[in-house]
């Protein structure tokens, strides 16, 4: 029989392995609830950096542009929790988590008291870096251990900061590998969107100002499309390896990784009953 | 497993132990301990915990509550506003890409 190894010998890459495993196993629905909150964040910062780097108006309206921001934000965070708490549904074995307007609310309330102190933190910490690992994986585990559940926003970030202490060496090349990937996603979207015009131009001949002087590619606008679409796509599979990590490290207590075994024991044996 | 097959349970010394409690450490008979969200604790831990969430409850009250998702609601509205003042900040020239066709620049 094979041995089923703990979160505690596990390889970054195993984690990550898994955690795309999961995300590939996931029904549609899992990236469409972590989609249908991010992507209005990513537009809304597309539109926000567009305003305040072109309007006449722009400090006119920055104080309420900051303001819908901050509520696309925290509505982000809101479906981050949701994602995860679908990725760890799959990961024990159980069903998928039923969802009310209460439940809902409550982790907009907890993620809302939590998550704009990492807005700071995380930037901050990134100077020194070597803390950063730390900070981040506290910040994702507080998205993966949210389950709106309770309102109490100690024990939760109690449990997060537990978690993000686990297996240092682990969590720093999980953030190390994201870093590269995500550099390597960075470069892609921006080769992407550098050459479109381009090709545009080559392939059904229309024109534009981009392909005429490309060097206008090279504006803010720009730029923060590329940064969104690449945290679209790397961001799922981190929230998902933490969220594996986050199930590893409460299993040392509850066994859960191993009940979850069992559970898929039995509906094995069912099936070829 | 081997340090528990020799441990006898702590409320009744003549039976074997089964189980540690992780609140307490201590190591107990089935009768001594229960599951609690996935845990097997004993009686006092598990009162503990009982009691637990109803001190905290009092504690942080509704008024706590309300403050501190204000305060993280005004954080993450100041983060970006002073995003915003920074972008504000920062010449067209570089907004709109015209810095890269700057005579000082095309000179370089």
């Amino acid at each position: 029989m094979k041995k089923k190894r703990s979160g505690e010998t596990r390889s970054p890459f195993e984690i990550l392995e898994e955690a795309t495993h999961l995300l590939r196993i996931a029904p549609g629905m899992t990236l469409a609830t972590y989609y249908a909150g991010s992507v209005p964040f990513i537009l809304g910062l597309l539109y926000f950096c567009e305003e305040m780097s072109r309007s006449p108006f722009a400090s006119q309206d920055l104080v309420g542009a900051a303001l819908v921001l901050a509520i696309l934000f925290l509505w982000m965070k809101t479906c981050q929790v949701m994602y995860c708490r679908q990725i760890r549904a799959i990961l024990a074995a159980e069903s998928m988590p039923q969802w009310s307007l209460r439940r809902g609310l409550r982790i907009f309330f907890c993620q809302s008291a939590i998550q704009p102190t990492g807005l700071f933190i995380l930037p901050l910490v990134l100077i020194p870096a070597l803390p950063f690992p730390w900070a981040y994986s506290f910040y994702q585990n507080v998205t993966a251990l949210s389950d709106g559940e309770s309102m109490e926003v100690i024990p939760l970030v109690r449990r997060a900061w537990r978690q993000s202490a686990y297996w240092a060496m682990q969590n720093h090349l999980v953030v190390l590998i994201g870093v590269v990937f995500a550099f390597f996603v960075f470069v892609n979207w921006g080769v992407l969107i550098y050459t479109l015009p381009g090709l545009v131009k080559t392939l059904f001949g229309i024109e534009t100002v981009f392909s005429r002087t490309p060097i206008a590619m090279l504006n803010t606008t720009t730029l923060t499309a590329v940064i969104g679409l690449t945290y679209l796509s790397v961001d799922p599979i981190l929230k998902s390896a933490y969220t594996v990590r986050c199930f590893y490290g409460e299993a040392m207590q509850s066994g859960e990784d191993l009940k979850a075994e069992i559970k898929r024991f039995e509906g094995l044996r069912s099936v070829s009953a | 497993m081997s340090r528990i097959l020799n441990q006898r349970c702590f409320n009744h010394s003549v039976r074997e132990a089964v189980a540690r409690c992780p609140g307490c450490a201590r190591y107990f008979c089935r009768e001594c301990v229960t599951e609690h969200q996935h845990r097997l604790l004993c009686a006092i831990c598990l009162r503990k915990i009982a009691v637990g969430p109803a001190s905290t409850r009092r504690a942080s009250t509704a008024f706590v509550r309300a403050i501190q998702i204000s305060l993280g609601f005004l954080a993450a509205w100041f983060f970006f506003f002073a995003f915003g003042q920074i972008l504000l900040l920062i010449p067209e020239s570089f907004h709109n890409a015209s810095l890269w066709k700057a005579p000082w620049y095309l000179s370089k």
